[in-house]
Protein backbone atom coordinates (compact mmCIF):
# COMPACT_ATOMS: atom_id res chain seq x y z
CA UNK A 1 0.00 0.00 0.00
CA UNK A 2 2.84 2.31 0.95
CA UNK A 3 4.53 1.46 -2.36
CA UNK A 4 1.40 2.31 -4.38
CA UNK A 5 0.97 5.58 -2.48
CA UNK A 6 4.61 6.45 -3.25
CA UNK A 7 4.07 5.83 -6.97
CA UNK A 8 0.88 7.92 -6.87
CA UNK A 9 2.71 10.82 -5.16
CA UNK A 10 5.36 10.75 -7.89
CA UNK A 11 2.62 10.65 -10.54
CA UNK A 12 0.97 13.72 -8.98
CA UNK A 13 4.26 15.64 -8.90
CA UNK A 14 5.10 14.76 -12.50
CA UNK A 15 1.53 15.60 -13.54
CA UNK A 16 2.00 19.13 -12.17
CA UNK A 17 5.35 19.37 -13.95
CA UNK A 18 3.98 18.13 -17.28
CA UNK A 19 0.93 20.41 -16.98
CA UNK A 20 3.32 23.32 -16.51
CA UNK A 21 5.25 22.29 -19.62
CA UNK A 22 2.04 21.80 -21.59
CA UNK A 23 1.20 25.48 -21.12
CA UNK A 24 4.26 26.26 -23.20
CA UNK A 25 4.40 23.28 -25.56
CA UNK A 26 0.72 22.55 -26.14
CA UNK A 27 -0.96 25.90 -25.71
CA UNK A 28 1.75 28.29 -26.95
CA UNK A 29 3.64 25.97 -29.30
CA UNK A 30 7.01 26.63 -27.61
CA UNK A 31 9.09 23.48 -27.34
CA UNK A 32 10.85 24.06 -24.02
CA UNK A 33 13.71 21.77 -23.05
CA UNK A 34 14.40 23.36 -19.65
CA UNK A 35 11.44 22.31 -17.52
CA UNK A 36 13.46 19.97 -15.29
CA UNK A 37 15.99 22.74 -14.73
CA UNK A 38 13.22 25.13 -13.69
CA UNK A 39 11.79 22.51 -11.34
CA UNK A 40 15.34 22.14 -10.02
CA UNK A 41 15.41 25.83 -9.09
CA UNK A 42 12.21 25.20 -7.12
CA UNK A 43 13.69 22.14 -5.42
CA UNK A 44 17.00 23.74 -4.48
CA UNK A 45 15.37 26.98 -3.28
CA UNK A 46 12.95 24.92 -1.19
CA UNK A 47 15.79 22.87 0.26
CA UNK A 48 17.90 25.91 1.11
CA UNK A 49 14.98 27.90 2.57
CA UNK A 50 13.58 24.95 4.54
CA UNK A 51 16.94 23.80 5.93
CA UNK A 52 18.60 27.14 6.64
CA UNK A 53 15.68 29.43 7.35
CA UNK A 54 13.15 26.90 8.61
CA UNK A 55 10.35 28.62 6.71
CA UNK A 56 6.96 26.85 6.87
CA UNK A 57 5.63 25.05 3.79
CA UNK A 58 2.81 27.55 3.20
CA UNK A 59 5.37 30.32 2.93
CA UNK A 60 8.10 28.37 1.14
CA UNK A 61 6.02 27.19 -1.83
CA UNK A 62 4.60 30.59 -2.90
CA UNK A 63 7.98 32.23 -2.25
CA UNK A 64 9.81 29.69 -4.37
CA UNK A 65 7.14 29.77 -7.11
CA UNK A 66 7.26 33.59 -7.19
CA UNK A 67 11.07 33.74 -7.26
CA UNK A 68 11.34 31.10 -9.99
CA UNK A 69 8.65 32.89 -11.95
CA UNK A 70 10.55 36.18 -11.72
CA UNK A 71 13.75 34.45 -12.81
CA UNK A 72 11.96 32.86 -15.75
CA UNK A 73 10.79 36.30 -16.88
CA UNK A 74 14.42 37.46 -17.00
CA UNK A 75 15.45 34.34 -18.91
CA UNK A 76 12.44 34.43 -21.22
CA UNK A 77 13.06 37.96 -22.49
CA UNK A 78 15.94 36.85 -24.76
CA UNK A 79 14.63 33.32 -25.45
CA UNK A 80 11.08 34.34 -26.39
CA UNK A 81 12.47 36.24 -29.34
CA UNK A 82 13.41 32.84 -30.71
CA UNK A 83 11.01 30.67 -32.67
CA UNK A 84 10.45 26.99 -33.34
CA UNK A 85 13.66 24.97 -33.34
CA UNK A 86 15.69 27.98 -32.21
CA UNK A 87 13.55 28.29 -29.07
CA UNK A 88 14.10 24.59 -28.31
CA UNK A 89 17.86 25.04 -28.73
CA UNK A 90 17.82 28.21 -26.59
CA UNK A 91 15.97 26.50 -23.75
CA UNK A 92 18.25 23.47 -24.11
CA UNK A 93 21.12 25.89 -23.47
CA UNK A 94 19.32 27.18 -20.35
CA UNK A 95 18.87 23.59 -19.14
CA UNK A 96 22.59 22.88 -19.57
CA UNK A 97 23.48 26.07 -17.67
CA UNK A 98 21.07 25.24 -14.82
CA UNK A 99 22.40 21.69 -14.50
CA UNK A 100 25.92 23.01 -14.45
CA UNK A 101 25.01 25.46 -11.67
CA UNK A 102 23.35 22.71 -9.60
CA UNK A 103 26.39 20.50 -10.07
CA UNK A 104 29.15 23.06 -9.57
CA UNK A 105 27.99 25.84 -7.26
CA UNK A 106 29.02 23.82 -4.26
CA UNK A 107 28.67 26.60 -1.66
CA UNK A 108 24.94 26.83 -2.36
CA UNK A 109 23.83 23.50 -3.86
CA UNK A 110 26.41 21.19 -2.26
CA UNK A 111 27.32 20.14 -5.81
CA UNK A 112 27.38 16.43 -6.68
CA UNK A 113 26.81 15.50 -3.02
CA UNK A 114 23.29 16.87 -3.23
CA UNK A 115 21.24 18.61 -0.56
CA UNK A 116 20.13 16.21 2.19
CA UNK A 117 17.85 16.53 5.23
CA UNK A 118 15.11 18.64 3.72
CA UNK A 119 12.30 18.48 6.27
CA UNK A 120 8.84 17.13 5.51
CA UNK A 121 6.29 19.92 5.23
CA UNK A 122 4.19 21.17 8.09
CA UNK A 123 0.94 22.91 7.22
CA UNK A 124 -0.24 24.77 10.33
CA UNK A 125 -0.72 21.94 12.84
CA UNK A 126 -0.58 19.17 10.21
CA UNK A 127 2.80 17.45 9.94
CA UNK A 128 2.84 15.74 6.55
CA UNK A 129 5.23 12.89 7.20
CA UNK A 130 3.61 9.74 5.86
CA UNK A 131 3.30 8.86 2.18
CA UNK A 132 -0.50 8.68 2.40
CA UNK A 133 -0.67 12.17 3.87
CA UNK A 134 1.70 13.40 1.21
CA UNK A 135 -0.56 11.84 -1.41
CA UNK A 136 -3.47 13.87 -0.06
CA UNK A 137 -1.35 17.04 -0.23
CA UNK A 138 0.03 16.49 -3.74
CA UNK A 139 -3.29 15.35 -5.21
CA UNK A 140 -5.00 18.44 -3.75
CA UNK A 141 -2.36 20.71 -5.27
CA UNK A 142 -2.64 18.82 -8.58
CA UNK A 143 -6.42 19.38 -8.56
CA UNK A 144 -5.88 23.13 -8.01
CA UNK A 145 -3.32 23.24 -10.83
CA UNK A 146 -5.72 21.39 -13.17
CA UNK A 147 -8.48 23.85 -12.34
CA UNK A 148 -6.16 26.81 -12.91
CA UNK A 149 -4.94 25.49 -16.28
CA UNK A 150 -8.51 24.63 -17.30
CA UNK A 151 -9.76 28.12 -16.45
CA UNK A 152 -6.93 29.80 -18.34
CA UNK A 153 -6.97 27.64 -21.44
CA UNK A 154 -10.76 27.74 -21.80
CA UNK A 155 -10.99 31.50 -21.37
CA UNK A 156 -10.61 34.15 -24.09
CA UNK A 157 -6.93 34.24 -23.10
CA UNK A 158 -6.75 30.53 -23.99
CA UNK A 159 -8.03 31.30 -27.48
CA UNK A 160 -5.37 33.97 -27.82
CA UNK A 161 -2.69 31.48 -26.72
CA UNK A 162 -3.81 29.09 -29.41
CA UNK A 163 -3.86 31.92 -31.93
CA UNK A 164 -0.25 32.77 -31.08
CA UNK A 165 0.65 29.09 -31.37
CA UNK A 166 -0.93 28.93 -34.83
CA UNK A 167 0.48 32.12 -36.31
CA UNK A 168 2.37 34.72 -34.34
CA UNK A 169 2.43 37.32 -37.12
CA UNK A 170 -1.32 37.02 -37.62
CA UNK A 171 -1.90 37.26 -33.87
CA UNK A 172 0.18 40.45 -33.84
CA UNK A 173 -1.81 41.81 -36.76
CA UNK A 174 -4.94 41.29 -34.68
CA UNK A 175 -3.47 43.51 -32.00
CA UNK A 176 -2.42 40.88 -29.50
CA UNK A 177 0.62 41.76 -27.43
CA UNK A 178 2.41 38.52 -28.21
CA UNK A 179 5.58 39.19 -26.19
CA UNK A 180 3.71 40.10 -22.97
CA UNK A 181 1.45 37.07 -23.26
CA UNK A 182 4.39 34.73 -23.87
CA UNK A 183 6.33 36.17 -20.93
CA UNK A 184 3.26 35.88 -18.67
CA UNK A 185 2.61 32.26 -19.60
CA UNK A 186 6.31 31.38 -19.26
CA UNK A 187 6.19 32.89 -15.75
CA UNK A 188 3.09 30.88 -14.84
CA UNK A 189 4.61 27.72 -16.27
CA UNK A 190 7.78 28.31 -14.24
CA UNK A 191 5.74 28.89 -11.07
CA UNK A 192 3.94 25.56 -11.51
CA UNK A 193 7.19 23.75 -12.33
CA UNK A 194 8.84 25.26 -9.23
CA UNK A 195 5.88 24.13 -7.15
CA UNK A 196 6.35 20.59 -8.47
CA UNK A 197 10.06 20.85 -7.64
CA UNK A 198 9.25 22.10 -4.17
CA UNK A 199 6.85 19.21 -3.52
CA UNK A 200 9.48 16.77 -4.80
CA UNK A 201 12.17 18.18 -2.48
CA UNK A 202 9.92 17.96 0.58
CA UNK A 203 8.79 14.45 -0.34
CA UNK A 204 12.17 12.89 -1.13
CA UNK A 205 13.96 15.10 1.47
CA UNK A 206 17.06 15.06 -0.76
CA UNK A 207 17.80 16.78 -4.04
CA UNK A 208 20.62 15.94 -6.41
CA UNK A 209 21.67 17.52 -9.74
CA UNK A 210 20.88 14.31 -11.62
CA UNK A 211 17.19 14.79 -10.74
CA UNK A 212 17.18 17.90 -12.96
CA UNK A 213 19.29 16.87 -15.94
CA UNK A 214 18.50 17.11 -19.65
CA UNK A 215 17.22 13.52 -19.49
CA UNK A 216 14.59 14.61 -16.96
CA UNK A 217 13.52 17.49 -19.21
CA UNK A 218 13.15 15.02 -22.07
CA UNK A 219 11.15 12.72 -19.79
CA UNK A 220 8.70 15.53 -18.96
CA UNK A 221 8.46 16.47 -22.63
CA UNK A 222 7.78 12.81 -23.42
CA UNK A 223 4.92 12.83 -20.92
CA UNK A 224 3.29 15.75 -22.73
CA UNK A 225 3.85 14.28 -26.19
CA UNK A 226 2.77 10.76 -25.25
CA UNK A 227 -0.37 11.80 -23.40
CA UNK A 228 -1.22 14.57 -25.82
CA UNK A 229 -0.57 18.29 -25.76
CA UNK A 230 -3.05 21.15 -25.21
CA UNK A 231 -5.30 19.19 -22.89
CA UNK A 232 -5.49 18.50 -19.17
CA UNK A 233 -5.94 14.75 -19.58
CA UNK A 234 -2.95 14.35 -21.92
CA UNK A 235 -0.13 15.31 -19.54
CA UNK A 236 -1.83 13.40 -16.71
CA UNK A 237 -2.08 10.22 -18.78
CA UNK A 238 1.47 10.71 -20.12
CA UNK A 239 2.92 11.21 -16.63
CA UNK A 240 1.01 8.21 -15.27
CA UNK A 241 2.16 5.90 -18.08
CA UNK A 242 5.80 6.95 -17.91
CA UNK A 243 6.02 6.74 -14.11
CA UNK A 244 4.30 3.34 -13.95
CA UNK A 245 6.23 1.91 -16.92
CA UNK A 246 9.60 1.45 -15.11
CA UNK A 247 7.78 -0.27 -12.26
CA UNK A 248 6.22 -2.70 -14.73
CA UNK A 249 9.62 -3.28 -16.34
CA UNK A 250 11.04 -4.02 -12.92
CA UNK A 251 8.23 -6.42 -12.12
CA UNK A 252 8.83 -8.47 -15.29
CA UNK A 253 12.29 -9.32 -14.04
CA UNK A 254 14.58 -7.02 -16.01
CA UNK A 255 17.76 -6.63 -13.92
CA UNK A 256 17.99 -3.21 -12.28
CA UNK A 257 21.45 -2.69 -13.84
CA UNK A 258 19.91 -2.51 -17.32
CA UNK A 259 16.38 -1.43 -16.37
CA UNK A 260 17.27 2.29 -16.64
CA UNK A 261 18.69 1.82 -20.13
CA UNK A 262 15.72 -0.25 -21.25
CA UNK A 263 13.40 2.40 -19.88
CA UNK A 264 15.09 5.11 -21.94
CA UNK A 265 14.97 2.93 -25.04
CA UNK A 266 11.25 2.41 -24.44
CA UNK A 267 10.77 6.22 -24.07
CA UNK A 268 12.64 6.79 -27.31
CA UNK A 269 10.64 4.16 -29.20
CA UNK A 270 7.38 5.58 -27.78
CA UNK A 271 8.31 9.10 -28.94
CA UNK A 272 9.24 7.96 -32.45
CA UNK A 273 6.03 5.92 -32.74
CA UNK A 274 3.88 8.79 -31.50
CA UNK A 275 5.44 11.23 -33.97
CA UNK A 276 4.94 8.78 -36.81
CA UNK A 277 1.43 7.52 -36.12
CA UNK A 278 -0.23 9.65 -33.49
CA UNK A 279 1.35 13.14 -33.43
CA UNK A 280 -1.41 14.52 -31.22
CA UNK A 281 -0.63 11.93 -28.50
CA UNK A 282 -3.08 9.58 -26.84
CA UNK A 283 -5.76 12.17 -26.04
CA UNK A 284 -4.24 15.50 -27.10
CA UNK A 285 -5.74 18.26 -29.20
CA UNK A 286 -2.58 19.66 -30.74
CA UNK A 287 -0.55 17.87 -33.36
CA UNK A 288 3.19 18.39 -33.56
CA UNK A 289 3.14 17.82 -37.33
CA UNK B 1 -17.84 60.05 -53.86
CA UNK B 2 -17.74 63.04 -51.52
CA UNK B 3 -15.02 63.11 -48.96
CA UNK B 4 -13.22 65.67 -46.87
CA UNK B 5 -9.46 65.97 -47.20
CA UNK B 6 -8.98 65.12 -43.52
CA UNK B 7 -10.41 61.59 -43.87
CA UNK B 8 -7.14 60.01 -44.86
CA UNK B 9 -4.52 57.54 -43.75
CA UNK B 10 -1.11 58.80 -44.72
CA UNK B 11 2.53 57.83 -44.49
CA UNK B 12 4.89 60.78 -44.82
CA UNK B 13 8.61 60.40 -45.62
CA UNK B 14 8.77 57.00 -43.95
CA UNK B 15 12.29 55.67 -43.37
CA UNK B 16 12.60 52.21 -41.85
CA UNK B 17 14.36 48.87 -42.21
CA UNK B 18 15.60 45.75 -40.48
CA UNK B 19 18.76 45.95 -38.37
CA UNK B 20 21.43 47.73 -40.37
CA UNK B 21 19.53 47.39 -43.63
CA UNK B 22 17.44 50.42 -44.54
CA UNK B 23 14.55 49.34 -46.77
CA UNK B 24 12.41 52.47 -47.15
CA UNK B 25 14.15 55.77 -47.83
CA UNK B 26 11.42 58.33 -47.37
CA UNK B 27 8.20 56.89 -48.78
CA UNK B 28 4.99 58.93 -48.74
CA UNK B 29 1.59 57.50 -49.62
CA UNK B 30 -1.98 58.37 -48.78
CA UNK B 31 -5.43 56.82 -49.00
CA UNK B 32 -8.84 58.31 -48.31
CA UNK B 33 -12.07 56.70 -47.12
CA UNK B 34 -13.78 54.85 -49.97
CA UNK B 35 -10.58 54.76 -52.02
CA UNK B 36 -8.47 51.80 -53.14
CA UNK B 37 -4.78 52.60 -53.46
CA UNK B 38 -2.54 49.98 -55.04
CA UNK B 39 1.17 49.72 -54.28
CA UNK B 40 3.30 47.93 -56.87
CA UNK B 41 6.98 47.09 -57.00
CA UNK B 42 9.50 44.31 -57.46
CA UNK B 43 10.12 41.72 -54.79
CA UNK B 44 12.27 43.33 -52.11
CA UNK B 45 11.34 46.87 -53.11
CA UNK B 46 9.80 47.54 -49.68
CA UNK B 47 6.04 47.19 -50.26
CA UNK B 48 5.34 44.79 -47.39
CA UNK B 49 7.78 46.69 -45.18
CA UNK B 50 5.73 49.82 -45.82
CA UNK B 51 2.53 48.12 -44.67
CA UNK B 52 4.23 46.71 -41.57
CA UNK B 53 5.56 50.17 -40.72
CA UNK B 54 2.12 51.72 -41.24
CA UNK B 55 0.64 49.12 -38.89
CA UNK B 56 3.17 49.70 -36.11
CA UNK B 57 4.86 46.32 -36.54
CA UNK B 58 8.12 47.95 -37.54
CA UNK B 59 9.49 51.07 -35.83
CA UNK B 60 10.02 54.16 -37.97
CA UNK B 61 13.52 55.63 -38.16
CA UNK B 62 12.00 58.86 -39.33
CA UNK B 63 8.82 60.09 -40.96
CA UNK B 64 5.28 59.89 -39.74
CA UNK B 65 2.10 57.85 -40.08
CA UNK B 66 -1.09 59.77 -39.45
CA UNK B 67 -4.72 58.78 -39.35
CA UNK B 68 -7.19 61.55 -40.11
CA UNK B 69 -4.62 64.18 -39.17
CA UNK B 70 -3.65 62.49 -35.88
CA UNK B 71 -0.01 61.36 -35.83
CA UNK B 72 0.45 57.73 -34.82
CA UNK B 73 4.06 57.76 -33.63
CA UNK B 74 4.77 54.87 -31.26
CA UNK B 75 1.27 53.40 -31.67
CA UNK B 76 1.04 49.62 -31.27
CA UNK B 77 -1.08 47.40 -33.56
CA UNK B 78 -3.68 47.26 -30.77
CA UNK B 79 -3.87 51.09 -30.65
CA UNK B 80 -4.21 51.19 -34.43
CA UNK B 81 -6.98 48.59 -34.50
CA UNK B 82 -8.85 50.63 -31.91
CA UNK B 83 -8.32 53.72 -34.06
CA UNK B 84 -9.87 51.91 -37.05
CA UNK B 85 -6.90 50.53 -39.01
CA UNK B 86 -6.56 46.80 -39.77
CA UNK B 87 -3.84 44.80 -41.51
CA UNK B 88 -4.11 41.53 -43.42
CA UNK B 89 -0.60 40.03 -43.70
CA UNK B 90 0.68 38.14 -46.70
CA UNK B 91 -0.01 34.45 -47.36
CA UNK B 92 -3.67 33.49 -46.64
CA UNK B 93 -2.93 33.61 -42.92
CA UNK B 94 -5.62 32.11 -40.75
CA UNK B 95 -5.51 30.22 -37.45
CA UNK B 96 -5.60 26.73 -38.96
CA UNK B 97 -6.56 24.80 -35.83
CA UNK B 98 -9.38 27.17 -34.88
CA UNK B 99 -12.82 27.16 -36.46
CA UNK B 100 -13.90 29.87 -38.90
CA UNK B 101 -16.10 31.38 -36.19
CA UNK B 102 -13.30 31.38 -33.60
CA UNK B 103 -11.04 33.08 -36.14
CA UNK B 104 -13.62 35.79 -36.67
CA UNK B 105 -14.10 36.36 -32.94
CA UNK B 106 -10.45 36.72 -31.97
CA UNK B 107 -9.91 40.28 -33.10
CA UNK B 108 -13.02 41.58 -31.34
CA UNK B 109 -12.11 39.72 -28.16
CA UNK B 110 -8.75 41.47 -28.19
CA UNK B 111 -10.48 44.82 -28.62
CA UNK B 112 -12.80 44.00 -25.72
CA UNK B 113 -15.88 44.40 -27.93
CA UNK B 114 -17.89 41.56 -26.45
CA UNK B 115 -21.26 43.26 -26.84
CA UNK B 116 -20.76 43.94 -30.54
CA UNK B 117 -19.06 40.60 -31.18
CA UNK B 118 -21.96 38.76 -32.86
CA UNK B 119 -23.02 41.79 -34.87
CA UNK B 120 -19.47 42.41 -36.15
CA UNK B 121 -18.94 38.76 -37.04
CA UNK B 122 -22.29 38.69 -38.85
CA UNK B 123 -21.46 41.81 -40.84
CA UNK B 124 -18.12 40.29 -41.92
CA UNK B 125 -19.92 37.11 -42.99
CA UNK B 126 -22.39 39.18 -45.03
CA UNK B 127 -19.48 40.30 -47.19
CA UNK B 128 -18.28 36.72 -47.67
CA UNK B 129 -21.46 34.60 -47.64
CA UNK B 130 -19.49 31.51 -48.68
CA UNK B 131 -17.94 31.46 -45.20
CA UNK B 132 -21.37 31.41 -43.55
CA UNK B 133 -21.82 27.76 -44.43
CA UNK B 134 -18.45 26.91 -42.94
CA UNK B 135 -18.43 28.71 -39.60
CA UNK B 136 -17.92 25.47 -37.63
CA UNK B 137 -15.25 24.13 -39.98
CA UNK B 138 -11.57 24.26 -39.03
CA UNK B 139 -9.93 27.13 -40.91
CA UNK B 140 -7.02 24.90 -41.95
CA UNK B 141 -9.38 22.75 -44.01
CA UNK B 142 -10.60 25.66 -46.19
CA UNK B 143 -9.39 26.05 -49.77
CA UNK B 144 -6.81 28.74 -50.62
CA UNK B 145 -9.46 31.18 -51.82
CA UNK B 146 -11.65 30.59 -48.79
CA UNK B 147 -8.69 31.11 -46.48
CA UNK B 148 -8.00 34.44 -48.15
CA UNK B 149 -11.64 35.43 -47.72
CA UNK B 150 -11.44 34.44 -44.06
CA UNK B 151 -8.23 36.45 -43.64
CA UNK B 152 -10.02 39.52 -44.98
CA UNK B 153 -13.17 38.74 -42.99
CA UNK B 154 -11.04 38.54 -39.81
CA UNK B 155 -9.87 42.08 -40.41
CA UNK B 156 -13.33 43.33 -41.44
CA UNK B 157 -14.92 41.81 -38.32
CA UNK B 158 -13.02 44.49 -36.40
CA UNK B 159 -14.93 47.17 -38.35
CA UNK B 160 -11.90 49.06 -39.66
CA UNK B 161 -12.19 52.34 -41.54
CA UNK B 162 -8.85 51.70 -43.20
CA UNK B 163 -7.48 48.37 -44.39
CA UNK B 164 -3.94 47.36 -45.34
CA UNK B 165 -3.82 44.25 -47.55
CA UNK B 166 -0.53 42.54 -48.31
CA UNK B 167 -0.80 40.51 -51.52
CA UNK B 168 -4.34 39.20 -51.00
CA UNK B 169 -4.21 37.26 -54.28
CA UNK B 170 -0.96 35.43 -53.56
CA UNK B 171 -1.32 31.79 -54.56
CA UNK B 172 -4.86 32.17 -55.89
CA UNK B 173 -5.96 30.96 -59.32
CA UNK B 174 -6.96 33.75 -61.70
CA UNK B 175 -10.77 33.50 -61.24
CA UNK B 176 -10.41 33.44 -57.44
CA UNK B 177 -8.03 36.39 -57.56
CA UNK B 178 -10.56 38.34 -59.65
CA UNK B 179 -13.26 37.53 -57.11
CA UNK B 180 -11.08 38.55 -54.17
CA UNK B 181 -10.22 41.84 -55.84
CA UNK B 182 -13.85 42.63 -56.66
CA UNK B 183 -14.68 41.96 -52.99
CA UNK B 184 -12.01 44.49 -52.04
CA UNK B 185 -13.57 47.08 -54.36
CA UNK B 186 -16.97 46.39 -52.83
CA UNK B 187 -15.59 46.85 -49.31
CA UNK B 188 -14.28 50.28 -50.28
CA UNK B 189 -17.52 51.29 -52.02
CA UNK B 190 -20.11 49.88 -49.66
CA UNK B 191 -18.33 50.42 -46.34
CA UNK B 192 -16.50 53.59 -47.32
CA UNK B 193 -13.21 52.01 -46.22
CA UNK B 194 -9.84 53.35 -47.32
CA UNK B 195 -7.77 50.47 -48.65
CA UNK B 196 -4.06 50.13 -49.37
CA UNK B 197 -3.37 46.99 -51.35
CA UNK B 198 0.07 45.62 -52.17
CA UNK B 199 -0.29 43.36 -55.18
CA UNK B 200 1.79 41.61 -57.82
CA UNK B 201 -1.12 41.08 -60.23
CA UNK B 202 -0.82 44.53 -61.74
CA UNK B 203 -3.46 44.34 -64.49
CA UNK B 204 -6.14 42.93 -62.21
CA UNK B 205 -5.33 45.35 -59.41
CA UNK B 206 -5.41 48.33 -61.78
CA UNK B 207 -9.04 47.49 -62.56
CA UNK B 208 -10.12 48.06 -58.96
CA UNK B 209 -7.65 50.74 -57.84
CA UNK B 210 -8.32 54.47 -57.85
CA UNK B 211 -4.71 55.49 -57.46
CA UNK B 212 -1.36 53.76 -57.74
CA UNK B 213 2.11 54.05 -56.20
CA UNK B 214 5.13 52.24 -57.57
CA UNK B 215 8.04 51.65 -55.20
CA UNK B 216 11.57 51.05 -56.47
CA UNK B 217 14.53 50.51 -54.14
CA UNK B 218 12.68 51.94 -51.19
CA UNK B 219 11.43 55.09 -52.90
CA UNK B 220 8.21 56.05 -54.67
CA UNK B 221 9.09 56.09 -58.36
CA UNK B 222 5.59 56.86 -59.59
CA UNK B 223 2.25 57.95 -58.21
CA UNK B 224 -0.89 58.77 -60.08
CA UNK B 225 -4.32 57.64 -61.18
CA UNK B 226 -4.78 53.98 -61.97
CA UNK B 227 -5.98 54.69 -65.52
CA UNK B 228 -2.74 56.47 -66.37
CA UNK B 229 -0.72 53.35 -65.56
CA UNK B 230 -2.87 51.31 -67.93
CA UNK B 231 -0.57 52.76 -70.59
CA UNK B 232 1.83 49.86 -71.14
CA UNK B 233 4.82 52.03 -72.02
CA UNK B 234 4.48 54.12 -68.91
CA UNK B 235 4.02 50.99 -66.81
CA UNK B 236 7.18 49.52 -68.26
CA UNK B 237 9.07 52.76 -67.68
CA UNK B 238 8.16 53.13 -64.02
CA UNK B 239 8.18 49.47 -63.11
CA UNK B 240 11.23 48.05 -64.86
Amino acid sequence: MEYIALILVLICIYCILSLSLDLLVGHLGLLSMAQAGIAGIGSYCTGIIAIEQGFPFLLTVPLVAGATSALSVLVSIPTLRLHDDYYAIGTFGCQVILFSIFNNWIAITNGPLGLPNIPHPRILAWMVDTTSEYLILTSSILAICCLLVHLITNSPLGRVLHAIREDEVLAKSMGHNVVSIKVGIAALSAALAAMAGSLYAHFVTFVHPSNFSVTESILVLSMVILGGAASIRGPIIGASVLIVLPEILRSVGIPSSIAANVREIVYGIALVMMMAWRPHGLVGRYSFR
Amino acid sequence: MVRGPEKTLSALDVVTGYGKKQVLNGVSIETACGEVVAVFGHNGSGKSTLLKAMFGMLPLRSGEISLENSPLRGATPRDLLRAGLAFVPQGNRVFANLSVLENLKLGNLMLGRREELDENVESALEIFPLLKRRVRQLAGTLSGGEKQMLAMANALAMRPRYLLLDEPCLGLAAPLAERALSCIRNIADQHNAGIVIVEQRIREALRIADRVYVIRRGEVSYSGHAESLANVDLLREVYL
